[in-house]
């Protein structure tokens, strides 16, 4: 049986009807549900930051992960590995790189932690072990440095290979 | 057509914070050959907002049960060295080196700031080597290292190196400032032993060391090691390869 639902309005006015245990996954609602007393399925919680394309997705996301156990707390010292995540999380994920930064920046508002981690990590993966001229290829950075502080550089390493 | 094709938001919209929640998913050697110079922002978040103490300049690859590799991408070690470690040599309190890169990152400052060593993948003798001629290492290690954690090739049948326990002896001699010693106790499975019972009993007299992991061979050795002569240690992991009564007669 399908359990207690609520309403979320996306930025640009649609609402979605979502299970409530999914919608705890963000800190963010579930704080508002318990601050606010929210609990009428008739409640509409808005959320200004969310348009309605990024919020489906973030369901969806929710909604696959809900029977997860809660993400372990951030630790500084904890071995550092980006290649972790699932095949469903990877596929999920195939989206072009302005969607990806959407939901990275859904899930930073929303607080759901594994969302945010799982993002953040597909972005590290895109960027780990090119030079920084690919990075600025992939990323459309653009160099920004002078001609003063390239010429600067350039005499860092003239300095280092006459040792 | 698909809704998210509209969207172009760039890696540069987002925010710092959430910049460095990416930047630190990774390695910070992986951060530092791939984001150092591509932009200024980029540049002042790596090497401000990460502020690093510690650089770790191994990857670990495990071939077999015996057979691990731990250097680093040539071009990643070129890049480090000539572009990086200029830049941060002089805050970096925390360093991680295997064999095949430690004649370049010693070539590129004086560390000053730096208390903590870890020498990994070492051949023996060429660790020796090292720690016998390098003037920056020795410098390191007889003024300022507090905590040291020696790694060697494991051999699974020695019975003991002589120049490992001549390692030993020359790291509790020199390193006057070392509080914190592992030596071959960083991996579970490359516990090389040494034999403590043939040093000199005058090798260590001034050792300030505290905490202490190690593996011997015999007994003996590990009561070698408690006859006083480490007079600060109060913390010592030992691993006993042989427990057996040997005693030398001046030990009855």
């Amino acid at each position: 049986m399908a359990g207690h639902k609520i309403k979320l309005q996306s930025s640009d006015g649609d609402t979605f009807d979502v299970e409530v245990e999914i919608a705890k996954q963000s800190a963010t609602i579930k704080t508002m549900l318990e601050d606010l007393g929210m609990d009428e399925e008739e409640d509409v919680i808005p959320l200004p930051n969310v348009n309605s394309a990024i919020l489906k997705k973030v369901i969806q996301w929710a909604t696959h992960h809900k029977d997860d156990p809660p993400p372990p707390e951030d630790d500084e010292n904890r071995e550092k590995n980006t290649n972790d995540i699932s095949s469903w999380d990877q596929d999920f994920l195939k989206v072009d790189q302005g969607t990806l930064f959407e939901l990275i920046l859904a899930a930073n508002y929303l607080d759901i932690k594994g969302l945010l981690d799982v993002t953040c990590k597909t972005v590290a993966n895109m960027i780990k072990g090119k030079t920084p001229e690919e990075i600025r290829r992939t990323f459309n950075i653009k160099n920004d440095f002078t001609p003063q502080e390239e010429e600067q550089i350039k005499k860092e390493n003239e300095w280092c290979e006459e040792k | 057509m698909d809704i998210f094709e509209k969207n172009n938001l760039n890696i540069l919209d987002l925010p710092d914070e959430i910049l460095l929640i990416i930047f630190n998913k990774l390695n910070t050697i992986d951060a530092l050959y791939s984001l150092v110079d591509v932009n200024e922002r980029f540049n002042r978040l790596v090497f401000n907002a990460l502020h690093i103490h510690n650089l770790d300049t191994t990857n670990m690859v495990i071939r077999s049960y015996y057979d691990r590799r731990f250097s680093i991408d040539d071009n990643i070690l070129s890049k480090i060295c000539e572009k990086i470690l200029p830049r941060i040599y002089h805050q970096l309190n925390e360093l991680i080196v295997e064999q095949n890169s430690v004649k370049h990152i010693f070539r590129t400052g004086n560390y000053p700031q730096l208390d903590s060593l870890s020498l990994i993948d070492f051949q023996k003798e060429i660790l020796f080597q090292y720690l016998t001629g390098n003037r920056i290492l020795h410098h390191l290690l007889t003024q300022q290292i507090q905590h040291l954690n020696i790694d060697v090739s494991y051999d699974p049948n020695s019975k003991g190196s002589k120049i490992l326990s001549s390692i030993f002896a020359l790291i509790l001699f020199k390193c006057q400032r070392l509080i914190n010693l592992n030596i071959c106790q960083l991996f579970y499975d490359r516990k090389a032993p040494i034999r403590i019972s043939k040093f000199p009993s005058t090798s260590c007299t001034y050792s300030t060391l505290i905490k202490l992991k190690v593996n011997v061979i015999t007994f003996d050795d590990c009561l070698y090691l408690l006859d006083g002569r480490l007079e600060h240690l109060s913390t010592l992991i030992i691993d006993v390869k042989k427990i057996s009564f040997n005693f030398s007669d001046k030990n009855k």
